[in-house]
């Protein structure tokens, strides 16, 4: 038997969760519990390769950079088709497929291009703010991407309400800017 | 309780609109403030 409306209900429930956690002294232990982890970071395979070969580094950091792109392309086609600005002559589903799978395979990238990337400066990135603002966009993005956008989009997009349509694009463009512009502000930090 | 497909579509709008209204408002209070906060820095700067 399904609860009417479970799907709102768990979302309302995700974001007093998540705001109770940001308003709580438990952010702040949170943070100070990862730590550990960030020196451990450090000390891994990838955190020597990248403090010590600065070429290894740029390499990998152009991959993740060029995988942004990727994800934010796919992003913008496909919020661009549901705001119908872009690709009006292409069937809405077709261009959310095709652009989801691009999206999907940049993401894998860019996580991994990321984490080999923090482990080589992750004691730096460990006190600056943005960076968890950064964290925050993403798991934000992700969450909305594939619990939210994606079941919404599943079966017949165009029967969708145009106001839905609309406002799922720009708060999908916002926070996918937000994780660049906080990544390219975390490259001019420190 | 209804779980017709006209329902589950209701339940996952009504879930998209208020993610993506919480996201836009959340990201538009945080990018105000850092633009306030380098406006306050440069008029410390060049008065």
């Amino acid at each position: 038997m399904a609860i009417p409306f479970g799907r709102t209900l768990a979302c309302a429930l995700l974001l007093a969760v998540g705001l109770g956690f940001a308003l709580s002294n438990a952010r702040v232990e949170a943070w100070q519990a990862l730590l550990p982890l960030f020196e451990w970071m450090e000390t891994t395979l990838f955190g020597v390769i990248g403090k010590t070969w600065g070429g290894v580094f740029a390499v990998v950091q152009a991959g993740h950079l060029l995988s942004m792109a990727m994800l934010g392309g796919a992003v913008l086609a496909a919020d661009g088709r549901l705001l119908g600005v872009l690709f009006r002559d292409q069937p809405l589903a077709a261009v959310q497929a095709q652009a989801h799978r691009v999206f999907v395979w940049s993401l894998v990238v860019v996580v991994f291009t990321g984490v080999f990337m923090a482990c080589g400066v992750a004691i730096k990135i460990y006190y600056l703010p943005v960076f968890w603002y950064k964290m925050l966009a993403l798991l934000v993005g992700v969450l909305f991407a594939f619990l939210v956008r994606r079941p919404l989009l599943a079966d017949d997009p165009e029967t969708l309400s145009p106001l839905v349509r609309r406002v799922v694009a720009v708060a999908s463009i916002m926070v996918w800017f937000t994780v660049a512009a906080t990544g390219r502000w975390i490259g001019f930090s420190g | 309780m209804n779980d017709s497909p006209d329902a589950r579509k209701k339940d996952r709008q009504a879930a998209a609109l208020l993610a993506s209204a919480s996201i836009i408002v959340a990201f538009a209070i945080y990018w105000s403030l850092e633009i306030q906060a380098v406006r306050e820095m440069l008029e410390l700067a060049y008065g």
